[in-house]
């Protein structure tokens, strides 16, 4: 029961980093699309200044993202959870 | 067992992988590499040969002078940044000497000034291309008719000077950052974000703000119906008058003194406040500061 606990739990902190990173990537990519408008609309063919936030803001969804879809869950935490359970039981 | 992927996460991956190669995009963009040459604006145009803004290329110039002959009574000038001197002269026509300046000889191009005669008005600005980006600053020089019967100068950025005028031209000055400086005017409005104010003044309305900075002012004449509003955040207010100024007072400062070189019938007296009457109170004159002392006395 308890292990069936900890699955949900880690299932619905999982789902929860997920759904914060769509959230987190939709406002991105709309106001940056905004930004975008507006740059090339008040001075067409002109320098595109929007892709500095593009930039700045872009590595912190890449790093919620990386955290989101790669770290959390992933394969390697998986491996990694699977070695630790293993030394366990080889100590016990 | 292989679980199946949601909608949801499906398009976390792809959102995450297009917002992945925007950075790279914008990375490459604002490093100028070439497969987006083509997009570059006039910025990075010119940054290969240190030009541009943030670049060490040599500022180039332009230096013109126009004389315009067409009678008109009215003066307005709009900058942006660079100094506005304004002299009054003898003669009927006016004469705009204009200094602009850029990065690169290229970026002197993206801006033109414009002069032009609107009714009874001489209109006197930069315009800019939709493209310009790397424009910089224009210092006026302007020679204007001593009789023209109002002028309005606004700056952004740049110290404005008013001199030599008749005492009855009306003035409108205003800058955001820069101090404003006027030897002789009738009604006036000066105004400074960032700058002090010097004035002498001799009409009917007379307004004078600045948020941040000192205001020295004359005050050589006053009409009965008129009004006297100076207001600063943070500075000092230094008004003289001439003798037989007739106003209502009304004085305050909330951190610093205040001091009245008239004979006053005083109304309120308080350590941040003082208001009165001199003369019969003809003219309300007001005198605000946040930061700073007050003093009004007489012109020497």
């Amino acid at each position: 029961m308890a292990v069936r606990d900890e699955k949900l739990e880690r299932a619905k902190k999982i789902a929860h980093r997920k759904m914060d990173f769509l959230r987190h990537v939709i406002i991105y990519l709309l106001v940056m699309a905004v930004l975008a408008i507006i740059n090339n609309i008040s001075t067409p063919g002109s320098y595109q200044w929007w892709l500095w936030p593009a930039l700045g803001w872009g590595i912190g969804v890449v790093a919620n993202f990386l955290s989101a879809f790669l770290y959390s869950g992933g394969s390697l935490e998986k491996r990694l959870i699977q070695k630790e359970m293993e030394r366990m039981g080889d100590e016990e | 067992m292989k679980s199946k992927r949601s909608l949801a996460e499906i398009l976390g991956v792809v959102l995450g992988v297009a917002a992945m190669a925007l950075v790279v995009a914008a990375l490459v963009y604002l490093l100028g590499a070439r497969p987006f040459h083509r997009l570059r604006g006039p910025w990075f145009q010119t940054w290969g040969s240190g030009s541009g803004w943030g670049g060490s290329g040599a500022w180039a110039s332009e230096e013109h002078t126009e004389e315009v002959s067409q009678r008109v009574q009215k003066l307005s000038v709009n900058n942006v940044s660079g100094p506005v001197h304004v002299e009054g002269w003898d003669r009927d026509t006016i004469e705009v000497h204009y200094v602009k300046q850029a990065r690169g000889q290229e970026a002197l191009e993206d801006f033109r000034i414009e002069i032009q005669a609107e009714g009874d008005t001489l209109k006197v600005h930069p315009v800019y291309t939709p493209k310009a980006f790397r424009f910089g600053p224009v210092s006026f020089d302007l020679k204007v008719p001593s009789t023209l019967s109002e002028i309005s100068v606004r700056s952004v950025s740049g110290r404005v000077e008013v001199r030599n005028l008749a005492s009855d031209v009306a003035q409108e000055l205003e800058t955001v950052s820069g101090s404003i400086f006027t030897d002789r005017s009738g009604d006036l409005r000066i105004k400074s974000t960032s700058g002090g104010l010097e004035f002498s003044f001799a009409g009917d309305r007379l307004q004078a703000k600045s948020v941040s900075g000192t205001i020295n002012g004359k005050i050589r004449a006053l009409g009965r119906g008129g009004s006297v509003d100076v207001e600063t955040v943070s500075g000092s207010v230094n008004l003289s008058a001439f003798a037989g100024l007739d106003a209502e007072l009304r004085l305050r400062s909330v951190s610093g003194s205040i001091s009245c070189g008239f004979p006053l019938q005083i109304t309120e007296k308080k350590r941040n406040r003082l208001e009165g009457r001199i003369g019969t109170g003809a003219a309300p004159l007001t005198a605000k500061t946040v930061s700073g002392s007050i003093s009004l006395s007489p012109l020497e």
